[in-house]
C-alpha cells in the first residue's frame, strides 16, 4: 500500500463501506451489521499497520497527505499523524470493532429498525472521527468536527429512548454554540495569518508559527488581549464537547438516549475530540492566555471531578450514573493539560485512551443488561453475579479500570496526571484527589447494586450470559485494561518524543513571555 | 550477590499469580462453569503455588543470610513508568527487612491455604476463594518486595481490592457486601493520603525508587533542603498507614471485615495485610526518623488505639470481633513502637502477632466449624473436652498474646513497653498506656477462652449433636502456628534474659540492623539490669494475674456487668463499639449521601440545566414576542417601510450635519 | 437636456446582437410559450417544452457569448461583461429549475399555461436588471421582473389567500418602486446623471455631495431592501411565499433575491463606496442595522412557525441578514462581492430544491405543510426526506453541503472586514436557526405520524429538480474549488 494515502484511506474507508450498504437492498438487513463489523475490522488493520509503520523515534507530523481544496482560501485537505493523534485513532479503531460486537442486536426477531441507516451512521460517524484526528488543516479539522454531528444526531433521534429528541436536540444545538465560535476564530486566525505570512493558510504548522498579542499585567488586560479571546472562542467549543462543568448537562440526556453502539463512540471517543483539540489547538496556539486561564480550568475540572462523582452517586439509572462517571474522570484531563507540566500532559493523554477504555466497556455492560431485562433502573437488578458470572466479571474489571487501581489502565493515566499537577498545583489536587474515593464509592455502588446482594426479581434466573460476540469484545477491551496498566510503555512508546517535544515547546513559549 | 538468584522475587512473586489464573481462568474454562472445580483440586493447587514460593523465599533467605553486611535479591523486570523525569521500574527487592516479610507471607499464606482446603471445603464455587487469596498472596508479595514506592502502592491497592473480594466472598448477603464495600472505602480514604504523600516525597526528591531514597536522605544538604515538609510527608503517608492498618480515626472497617471467610480474617484481617502500614514506616524509617511530630502523632495514635480497641473487645460476644479488636489494639501497639522509633522491635511484634494472632484466628475458624457456624460466645462454653486440639493450639495462642513469660509476644511485647521508656522519644504516660492495654488484653483473652473452652455449656441442643474436632488438615495448621506462637520470640531476646542464656544475642535486630537500625538504648549503659528487670517482671506478673483473672471471673458470667451492676452503662457503650460506626454514619455518609442527591436531583436538573433550557425557552418566546409584528395586514407593513425610510433620513442627516 | 442626450441613438454590430440573443430569445420563447399554452389539453406541455428549450437555448447563447469583450450598449445603459452574463447563466439555470419544478405543480394547482412565459419574462426582466448601469433602465427592468411575479403570486386563482399575498405583494411592491423612481430622480437632480458610472465619477470631483443625493440614495437602497425583504421591509415575504404557489415561492426565493440583492450591491458599489465620498457611516450604521435586525428577527421568528413555507419565509429574512453582512464588508474595501454571489448562488439552489420537495407533498390550494403532517415522512420516503434534509443542512450552514462554503466565505470575508460583532450576531442568531430546520429533520425522521400526514403527490418535474439541486448542493459542498474561482475571477 501507499503509504502516504494511508490516512485518507483510513478516514474514508468506513464511509465507503456505508455506501456499499446504502447500495444494497433492504432485504439483507442481516448482513448489513457483519458489513459494518467487517469495516470495522478493515480499519483496525489498517490502523495496525499503520502503528507499525509510524516512527516513534520522530516527533513530527508522519504519513502526510495534502491535496489542493480550496486555495483561494488557503484551504488544503491535508491529513497527518503524530505521536499524539497517534493513540487516539489506534483507539478509534479498536473500540469500533468492540463497540459493533459487544451490541450485536438480536437478528432472529428480525426487528431491525432502519438497519441500513443505522449502519451507515455508524461509519459516517467513524469517518468522521479519524478526519477530526487527523485533519492538519483548520478548516479540515472543522469541517469533520462539525460532520461528526450528523450521524450521531440520527443515531440518538432515530434510535433513542424516549426523550430522545430532546436530547438529541440538545446535543446538536450545545456543541453547535460552541464550534460557530470557534469558526469565527479561525476565521480571525487565517487573517491575520494573512498578515503575517502574506498568504491565506489554514495549515495548523502554519498558524502556529503565529504570534497574538497578550497582555497580562491586569486582568481586564488579559481578557481584552486577541490571544484570549481566540483562546475562549476555541477552548468553548472544546470545553462543551469534554464536557467540563458547567457545559456537561447534554451529556447524560445524550448517553441516556442513545443506542448502547451510540454511547459507547460517545463515551470512548467523541469526548477525546474536545480533549485533543485543546491539546492541539486551545493551548499550544494560544499559550500564555491558557496559562494565564489555567487556574480558572484545573478548577473547573476540580469540581468536574467531584460534582460529578456527587451527581453519580446520586443516580438510580445505571447508564446515567456512568455518564456523570464520564463528566468526573474528564475532569483530570482537563487538570493535566492545564497543569502545563510534562509528566501531568502525557497522562492526559493517556487517560483520554484509558477512559475511551473504561467507559465504554461500561456502557457495554449497561447495554448487555438493557437488552436482557430492559431497564437500567439500579434498584431493579441485584445478585446477578450467580446467574452472570461472566457479565459480573467483565462489570468488575472495568469497574477496577475506573476507579482506577494500580494494574489496570486507569491508575497509567490518573497517577502521572495527578502526580504531575501536584508538583505545581498541591491544593487542587488535593481536592481532586478526593474523586479518588468518591469514585470508587459510585463505582461499588453500582457495582454491589446489580451484582451482588440477593435477588430482587424472579425472572433473572434465566438470564443468560454473555454471548460469544460479547465475550470477544469484553476480552478485546480486558485485554487493554491490564495490558496498559501493566505494560503502558509499550503501548505509548510511540507518542514519548512528540509528547516531550510538545511540553518543551509549550513550557518554553509560556516562559518566554 | 550471585544474579543466578536474582530472578527468585520475580519466581516468588508470580507463583501466585500462576495459581490465580489456573484456579480462575483454567479450570473454569476446562470445565465450562466457575462452581464447577472440586474443592480439592482447586485448593491443592492454590496451596502448592503458593508453597512453591514459600520454598523460593526460603532459598532466598538462607542466601541473605549468607552473605554481606547488606545483602539483597533484585531482580528488574521491565519499566513501568519513564517519562518527562518520572521514572519507575517495575524492579523486585528481597532485602533483609522485606525477607522477613515474604517469609511470613508465604510460610503462613501456606498454611492458611491448606487449612481453607478444608474448611471452606462445603462452601461453593471454592475455585473463586482460592484464585482470589493467591491474588492475594501475589498483591501482598509485590507490596513488600516492590523497590519503589507505586509499585508498593500498586501492591497496597491490590490488597486492598482483595480483601475487598474476600470480605465479600458471601456477596448474596446484602450485610457482607457491604462490608467489603466499606473496607474498599475506608482504605482509599488512607490511599488518598498515601497519594499525597508520594507526591510530596517526588516533588522533594525526584524520585521514589526506594534505594535512591535511602541515599539521597542519607545526604545531610538534601535532608536540609526537605526539613521543613518532610512533616508533612510522614504524616500524608502514616494517614495511609492508618487507612491500610486500622488505625483511629480509620479502624473501621476491620471488625466489619470479618464478615469474610474466617480463614481470610487469618490471613489478611491478622496475619499479613493489616500490619502493612507498619511495614511501610519500617521500610521509611530514615525519613519518619527526621520528623520527631509525625512520630510523635503516630505513637499516640498507635497507644490510643491499643487502648481504645483493647477496651472494647473486652465486651465483644462474636468471637471473631473479640480477635478483630484485638488486632486493632495491637496495631496500635506496634504504631506505637515505630512512634517512639523502636522499629525493628515493631517488626518483631509484627511477626510474632502475625504467628499467635493467627493462630488464634484458625483456632477461632475450628471452633466455629465445630459449632456449625455459631460465631456467638454466649452460646458456647465448656468446648475444652470436644475440641481438645483446637483448645491446646488456642490457648498457647492466648498465653502468647497475653504476654505470658517466655510465649512469643512476651519479648515482643515487652520489648515495646520497654522501648516507650527507654528511648529518647519515648514518653512516660505512653508507657502507662501501653501497660493498661496489655493488662486488657490478658484479661478479654482470658475472658474468650473461658466463654468458649471452660464454663457451663451453653450450646444448643441441634448444634451440640454435631460437635466435632476439626480435621487433620486443619489442625496440622494450628499445632505449626502454636509452636511458632510458643517459640518465636527467641528470636528476639532481650539483653537482659540474652545475659543469662549465655549470652543470647537478639537475632532479629542484627538481622534487620543494615536496614533498621536499633536504636542506642540511652539507658542500657546506666542501670539497665534493674531497669529492663522491674518493668519485664512487672508486665509479666500484670500479665498472668489478669489471663487468669479473666479465666476465672467468665467462667460463671459472660459480662463484667453481670458482676458489677454499676458497669452496666460502661458495657453497653463498649459492647456498641463507643457507637463510633453510628457517629461516622451521622457526620460522614449521611452528609455526603445528601450533597449527591442535592447535587444530582436538584443542583444538576434546576440549576445548571435549568439556565439552559431556560435560555432556549427564553430565545423561543422571544420568537413569539416578535411574531407578533407579524399582523398580515398591509398597514402596519408600509409603516414599518416607512420607518425604515424615515431611519435611513434620519441617519443621513445625522452623518451630515 | 433632451431624451437623445439620455438615450443616444446607436446602431448594433454582430457582437451586441450576440450578447442581446438570450434576451430576445427569452422574450420571444416568452411570447410563443404563451401561444402555444392556449392549446386546449396539450397546452401547458407544449408551453413547457419551448419555454424549456428557450431558456436552454438563451444559456448556450449567453454561455457562448461569455467571454467575448465587454459590450456597452446606450452609453452604459446596458453593459454585458463576463460579470453580468455569469449572473444571467446562474438567473437562467435558476428560471430552468423553477421551469421543471413547475411543470406538473401547474396541473395539480390548476396553475393557467401562462405560468411558463411569466417565468421568462421575469427572467428577462432579471437579466436586464443585471446587465444595467442606468437607474431608470434599472427601474423598468425590476417593473418587468416585479409585475411577471404579482401575476405569479396569483396564480393560483382558485385561493383566496394566494389573491390576498398578491395584491398585498403588488401594493407594497408599487411603494418600493416608487421609493426608486423618487430616489433616483433626486440622484439625478443632485448629479445630473441616471448613469451609474457618471455619477460615481461626478461625486469623485466633489468631495461632499448635497444632503438631497444621500435621501435619492437612501430611497433607492431602501427600495432595493424591499425586493430582498430585509427587515424593516420584510412584511410581504411571509404572505407572499405562503400565498403563491410554491414552486413559485421557490423561483423568488431564488431568482428575485438574487438580483434584487446584486442590483443592491451593484448600486452601493457606484453610489455609496467612491473615493473621497468620506461621509459613510450613516450607510454602515444603516447596513449594520437592517443586517442586525433582519438576523436576530428572522431567525427568533422561525422558531415558532408549524408551517414550513411560513419558516422558510422567515429563514429568508435571516439569510438576507447574513447577506447584508457581504454589503457592509463592502465598507472596508472588501471585495465580498464574491462571496455574495456564490452564497446567494449556493443559498438559491438549495432553496429551489427545498420548494421542489414541498410541492410533492402539498395538497392542491393547500396554504401551507405544517410540521406535523410531516411527521414520520422521512421514514415512508427515505430519499424525498433524505433530499429535504441535504437542503435543510445546506441553509444552516452545516459541512459537506454548499451553503456551509456560502456561509464560511461570507462570514470569513467580513471578518477580514475587521466586523467581529456583526458575525459574532450571525454565528449566534445562526445557532438558533440550527434549532428550526432541525426541527423538520426531527419531525421527518423521529416522530411517529400522528394523525393526517401529507400525502405524496409524486410531480416528476418537482422530484427531478430536486435531484439536481441535491447533485449541485453536495457538489459544491464538497468541491467548490472551480465555481469559487470562477466566481472570484469575474468580479474582479
Amino acid at each position: 500500500m501507499e503509504t502516504s494515502y494511508l490516512l485518507t484511506w483510513i478516514i474514508f474507508t468506513p464511509l465507503l463501506f456505508g455506501l456499499l450498504v446504502s447500495l444494497l437492498p433492504n432485504g439483507m438487513e442481516q448482513i448489513f451489521r457483519k458489513v459494518a463489523l467487517a469495516q470495522t475490522i478493515v480499519n483496525a488493520l489498517l490502523a495496525t499497520f499503520l502503528y507499525a509503520h509510524f516512527d516513534g523515534a520522530s516527533g513530527l507530523f508522519q504519513f502526510a497527505h495534502v491535496a489542493s481544496w480550496l486555495p483561494d482560501w488557503g484551504i488544503n485537505y491535508s491529513v497527518a499523524i503524530d505521536g499524539i493523534s497517534l493513540p487516539l485513532v489506534m483507539l478509534t479503531a479498536y473500540v469500533a470493532p468492540v463497540a459493533i460486537l459487544g451490541t450485536w442486536p438480536d437478528l432472529k426477531h428480525g426487528q431491525l429498525k432502519k438497519e441500513k441507516f443505522f449502519v451507515f451512521c455508524l461509519m459516517a460517524l467513524q469517518s468522521g472521527m479519524y478526519g477530526t484526528f487527523l485533519a492538519t488543516d483548520m478548516f479540515l479539522f472543522y469541517f469533520f468536527w462539525e460532520v461528526v454531528l450528523i450521524p450521531m444526531f440520527f443515531m440518538i433521534g432515530i434510535w433513542g429512548g424516549k426523550d430522545r429528541i430532546y436530547a438529541t436536540t440538545k446535543f446538536f444545538l450545545y456543541t453547535m454554540v460552541g464550534s460557530l465560535l470557534m469558526l469565527v476564530a479561525i476565521f480571525w486566525m487565517i487573517k491575520s495569518g494573512q498578515e503575517s505570512l502574506g498568504y491565506a493558510s489554514a495549515d495548523l504548522v502554519n498558524l502556529s508559527k503565529l504570534q497574538f498579542f497578550f497582555d497580562g499585567s491586569s486582568l481586564l488586560n488579559a481578557l481584552k488581549s486577541p490571544q484570549t479571546l481566540l483562546f475562549f472562542a476555541f477552548a468553548l467549543a472544546f470545553v462543551i464537547k469534554v464536557p467540563m462543568v458547567p457545559f456537561h448537562t447534554w451529556l447524560p440526556d445524550a448517553h441516556v438516549q442513545a443506542p448502547t453502539v451510540g454511547s459507547v463512540f460517545l463515551a470512548a471517543v467523541l469526548l477525546k475530540m474536545g480533549t485533543y483539540g485543546l491539546m492541539r489547538i486551545a493551548i499550544p496556539l494560544f499559550p500564555q492566555a491558557a496559562q494565564y486561564f489555567s487556574t480558572l480550568f484545573i478548577i473547573l475540572g476540580v469540581i468536574g471531578i467531584i460534582y460529578g462523582a456527587f451527581c453519580a452517586l446520586a443516580q438510580t439509572d445505571f447508564k446515567k450514573l456512568v455518564a456523570y462517571s464520564s463528566v468526573s474522570h474528564m475532569g483530570y484531563i482537563m487538570i493535566g493539560l492545564f497543569s502545563f507540566q510534562k509528566i501531568a500532559i502525557a497522562g492526559s493523554l493517556y487517560q483520554m485512551i484509558n477512559h475511551g477504555i473504561s467507559a465504554g466497556g461500561l456502557f457495554l455492560v449497561v447495554g448487555f443488561l438493557y437488552e436482557r431485562l430492559h431497564t437500567r433502573n439500579l434498584e431493579e437488578f441485584g445478585g446477578l453475579a450467580k446467574v452472570v458470572p461472566l457479565m459480573a466479571i467483565g462489570f468488575m474489571i472495568m469497574t477496577l479500570s475506573s476507579v482506577a487501581l494500580p494494574g489496570s489502565n486507569g491508575f497509567v493515566g490518573e497517577f502521572p496526571i495527578l502526580l504531575g499537577a501536584f508538583q505545581v498545583h498541591p491544593t487542587y489536587v488535593l481536592f481532586a484527589g478526593t474523586g479518588v474515593i468518591l469514585g470508587a464509592v459510585y463505582a461499588l455502588k453500582a457495582y454491589q447494586m446489580v451484582m451482588l446482594g440477593p435477588k430482587t426479581r424472579t425472572d433473572l434466573d434465566h438470564l443468560h450470559d454473555l454471548n460469544l460476540k460479547e465475550i470477544i469484545a469484553m476480552c478485546i477491551l480486558t485485554i487493554f485494561v491490564f495490558g496498559i496498566g501493566f505494560f503502558p510503555k509499550s503501548f505509548f512508546w510511540k507518542s514519548d518524543v512528540a509528547l516531550d517535544n510538545y511540553g518543551t515547546n509549550l513550557i518554553q513559549k509560556v516562559s518566554s513571555k | 550477590m550471585e544474579t543466578t538468584y536474582s530472578s527468585l522475587p520475580l519466581l516468588i512473586l508470580i507463583s501466585p499469580l500462576i495459581g490465580f489464573f489456573i484456579n480462575g481462568v483454567v479450570y473454569p474454562l476446562k470445565l465450562k462453569g466457575f462452581a464447577k472445580t472440586d474443592p480439592n483440586t482447586a485448593g491443592g493447587t492454590a496451596t502448592f503455588f503458593i508453597g512453591l514460593s514459600f520454598i523460593m523465599a526460603c532459598i532466598a533467605f538462607s542466601k541473605l543470610a549468607g552473605g554481606g553486611d547488606n545483602p539483597s535479591l533484585t531482580s528488574y523486570c521491565f519499566e513501568w513508568f519513564n517519562f518527562g523525569g518520572l521514572n519507575i521500574p517495575f524492579e523486585l527487592r528481597i532485602d533483609k527487612l522485606s525477607g522477613t516479610l515474604v517469609m511470613i507471607i508465604t510460610g503462613i499464606g501456606t498454611l492458611i491455604h491448606m487449612y481453607s482446603t478444608s474448611y471452606m471445603h462445603d462452601e461453593e464455587c471454592v475455585g473463586r476463594y482460592f484464585s482470589y487469596l493467591n491474588l492475594f498472596c501475589f498483591n501482598m508479595l509485590l507490596l513488600v518486595m516492590g523497590n519503589n514506592l507505586p509499585l508498593l502502592f500498586f501492591g497496597w491497592e491490590g490488597v486492598g481490592l482483595c480483601s475487598y473480594l474476600l470480605i465479600g466472598f458471601w456477596y448474596t448477603d446484602t450485610e457482607k457486601a457491604n462490608a467489603g464495600k466499606k473496607a474498599f472505602v475506608v482504605n482509599r480514604v488512607g490511599d488518598l493520603g498515601f497519594l499525597v504523600g508520594m507526591f510530596l516525597l517526588f516533588r522533594e526528591l525526584g524520585t521514589l525508587n526506594l534505594p535512591e531514597i535511602n541515599t539521597l536522605l542519607a545526604n545531610p544538604e538534601v535532608v536540609t533542603r526537605i526539613l521543613p515538609s518532610v512533616t508533612l510527608i510522614c504524616l500524608s503517608l502514616f494517614v495511609g498507614a492508618t487507612g491500610k492498618s486500622a488505625q483511629i480515626p480509620l479502624y473501621v472497617w476491620l471488625p466489619d471485615a470479618m464478615s469474610g471467610p474466617t480463614p481470610v480474617s487469618a490471613l489478611i484481617h491478622a496475619a499479613t495485610m493489616v500490619t502493612a502500614g507498619v511495614y511501610m514506616i519500617a521500610r521509611l524509617n530514615p525519613l519518619f526518623e527526621l520528623s520527631p511530630i509525625a512520630l510523635s502523632v503516630i505513637a499516640h495514635t498507635g497507644a490510643v488505639t491499643a487502648l481504645f480497641a483493647g477496651s472494647i473487645a473486652i465486651a465483644q460476644t462474636d468471637i471473631k470481633k473479640v480477635l478483630a479488636y484485638s488486632t486493632v489494639s495491637q496495631l496500635g501497639f506496634m504504631f506505637l513502637a515505630c512512634g517512639v522509633g523502636a522499629y525493628q522491635t515493631a517488626v518483631f511484634h509484627l511477626m510474632t502477632h502475625a504467628f499467635f494472632k493467627a493462630l488464634l484466628f484458625l483456632g477461632s475458624g475450628s471452633v466455629i466449624h465445630a459449632c456449625s457456624g455459631e460465631q456467638d460466645m454466649t452460646k458456647m462454653g465448656g468446648l475444652k473436652k470436644y475440641l481438645p486440639h483446637t483448645h491446646i493450639t488456642m490457648l498457647i495462642g492466648s498465653l502468647a498474646i497475653s504476654g505470658i513469660p517466655f510465649f512469643s509476644g512476651f519479648f515482643s511485647k515487652d520489648e515495646i513497653l520497654y522501648s516507650t521508656i527507654a528511648l529518647p522519644n519515648g514518653v512516660s504516660y505512653l508507657f502507662i498506656i501501653g501497660v493498661l492495654t496489655a493488662m486488657l488484653t490478658a484479661f478479654y483473652t482470658g475472658r474468650m477462652m473461658s466463654l468458649t473452652f471452660y464454663g457451663s455449656e451453653r450450646l444448643s441442643h441441634d448444634v451440640k449433636h454435631h460437635l466435632h474436632e476439626s480435621p487433620a488438615l486443619m489442625t496440622f495448621p494450628l499445632y505449626v502456628l502454636a509452636g511458632l506462637a510458643a517459640f518465636g520470640g527467641f528470636l528476639g531476646v532481650p539483653h537482659l534474659l540474652g545475659n543469662f542464656m549465655g549470652h543470647m544475642p537478639h537475632f532479629l535486630s542484627h538481622w534487620l540492623s543494615p536496614l533498621v537500625p536499633a536504636k542506642e538504648l540511652p539507658l542500657v549503659a546506666v542501670k539497665l539490669p534493674l531497669h529492663e528487670g522491674v518493668v519485664m517482671a512487672g508486665s509479666s506478673v500484670i500479665a498472668v494475674v489478669s489471663f487468669f483473672a479473666g479465666i476465672a471471673v467468665f467462667k460463671k458470667i459472660q459480662f463484667i456487668s453481670d458482676a458489677f451492676k454499676g458497669l452496666a452503662p460502661l458495657q453497653k457503650l463498649l459492647s456498641n463499639k463507643y457507637f463510633i460506626d453510628e457517629i461516622y454514619s451521622v457526620i460522614v455518609v449521611g452528609p455526603i449521601k445528601k450533597i449527591s442527591v442535592f447535587s444530582g436531583e436538584f443542583i444538576d436538573k434546576y440549576i445548571v440545566d435549568g439556565a439552559v433550557n431556560g435560555l432556549g425557552r427564553g430565545i423561543r418566546s422571544l420568537g413569539g414576542t416578535f411574531r407578533a409584528l407579524q399582523t398580515g395586514d398591509i398597514q402596519s407593513y408600509g409603516l414599518l417601510m416607512l420607518g425604515g425610510v424615515l431611519l435611513a433620513v434620519l441617519f443621513i442627516f445625522k452623518a451630515l450635519v | 437636456m433632451n431624451l437623445l442626450d439620455v438615450f443616444p441613438i446607436q446602431s448594433l454590430g454582430s457582437l451586441e446582437y450576440l450578447n442581446l440573443l438570450p434576451i430576445f430569445t427569452l422574450s420571444f420563447g416568452a411570447v410563443g410559450s404563451i401561444i402555444v399554452g392556449t392549446h386546449k389539453d396539450k397546452g401547458h406541455s407544449w408551453a413547457f417544452g419551448l419555454s424549456l428549450l428557450s431558456v436552454l437555448i438563451a444559456f448556450f447563447q449567453a454561455n457562448s457569448a461569455l467571454f467575448s469583450n465587454d459590450v456597452n450598449l446606450l452609453q452604459g445603459t446596458l453593459i454585458f461583461s463576463t460579470f453580468t452574463k455569469t449572473l444571467s447563466l446562474m438567473i437562467l439555470a435558476f428560471s430552468a429549475i423553477a421551469l421543471i419544478v413547475t411543470f406538473g405543480q401547474d396541473k395539480k394547482e390548476g396553475l393557467l399555461s401562462e405560468v411558463y412565459g411569466l417565468i421568462l419574462f421575469a427572467t428577462t426582466g432579471m437579466i436586464l436588471m443585471l446587465s444595467t448601469q442606468h437607474l431608470i433602465f434599472m427601474f423598468i427592468a425590476l417593473e418587468i421582473m416585479s409585475l411577471a411575479i404579482y401575476v405569479l403570486v396569483t396564480m393560483r386563482r382558485t385561493s383566496s389567500f394566494s389573491a390576498e399575498a398578491g395584491l398585498k405583494y403588488f401594493i407594497l411592491g408599487g411603494l418600493a418602486s416608487a421609493f426608486f423612481l423618487y430616489g433616483s430622480s433626486l440622484i439625478f437632480g443632485a448629479t445630473g446623471s441616471f448613469e451609474l458610472g457618471k455619477i460615481s465619477n461626478f461625486l469623485a470631483g466633489h468631495s461632499n455631495p448635497s444632503f438631497i443625493y444621500f435621501v435619492g440614495l437612501g430611497l433607492v437602497l431602501t427600495a432595493m431592501l424591499f425586493k430582498v425583504g430585509a427587515v424593516p421591509f420584510h412584511g410581504w415575504v411571509p404572505d407572499v411565499y405562503q400565498g403563491a404557489s410554491t414552486n413559485i415561492t421557490g423561483f423568488m426565493g431564488a431568482s428575485v433575491k438574487f438580483t434584487a440583492f446584486m442590483a443592491l450591491a451593484k448600486i452601493s458599489q457606484h453610489l455609496v463606496f467612491v473615493e473621497n465620498v468620506n461621509n459613510l457611516v450613516w450607510f454602515k450604521n444603516y447596513v449594520w442595522l437592517v443586517a442586525a435586525a433582519s438576523m436576530i428577527y428572522g431567525n427568533f421568528v422561525a422558531i415558532s412557525q408549524n408551517e414550513i413555507k411560513r419558516m422558510l419565509s422567515f429563514s429568508t429574512i435571516a439569510h438576507t441578514g447574513y447577506l447584508l453582512l457581504g454589503l457592509y464588508a463592502m465598507n472596508f474595501g472588501e471585495h465580498s462581492t464574491k462571496d455574495m454571489i456564490s452564497y446567494l448562488f449556493f443559498y438559491a439552489i438549495s432553496n429551489l430544491g427545498a420548494f421542489a420537495i414541498i410541492s410533492q407533498f402539498e395538497e392542491k390550494n393547500q396554504k401551507d405543510l405544517t410540521l406535523e403532517q410531516l411527521a414520520g415522512m422521512g421514514i415512508k420516503h427515505p430519499f424525498l426526506g433524505g433530499l429535504f434534509t441535504l437542503f435543510l443542512l445546506s441553509m444552516a450552514g452545516i459541512p459537506l453541503t454548499s451553503g456551509f462554503i456560502g456561509k464560511y466565505g461570507l462570514f470569513s470575508s467580513a471578518v477580514n472586514a475587521g466586523e467581529v460583532p456583526l458575525v459574532v450576531i450571525a454565528v449566534l442568531t445562526s445557532v438558533v436557526s440550527v434549532f428550526y430546520y432541525l426541527r423538520v429533520i426531527i419531525y421527518m425522521f423521529m416522530k411517529e405520524s400522528s394523525g393526517e400526514v401529507a400525502k405524496y403527490q409524486g410531480l416528476k418535474g418537482a422530484g427531478l429538480a430536486a435531484i439536481i439541486s441535491a447533485a449541485a448542493t453536495l457538489q459544491f459542498g464538497l468541491f467548490p474549488k472551480a465555481i469559487l474561482s470562477f466566481v472570484k475571477m469575474i468580479s474582479k
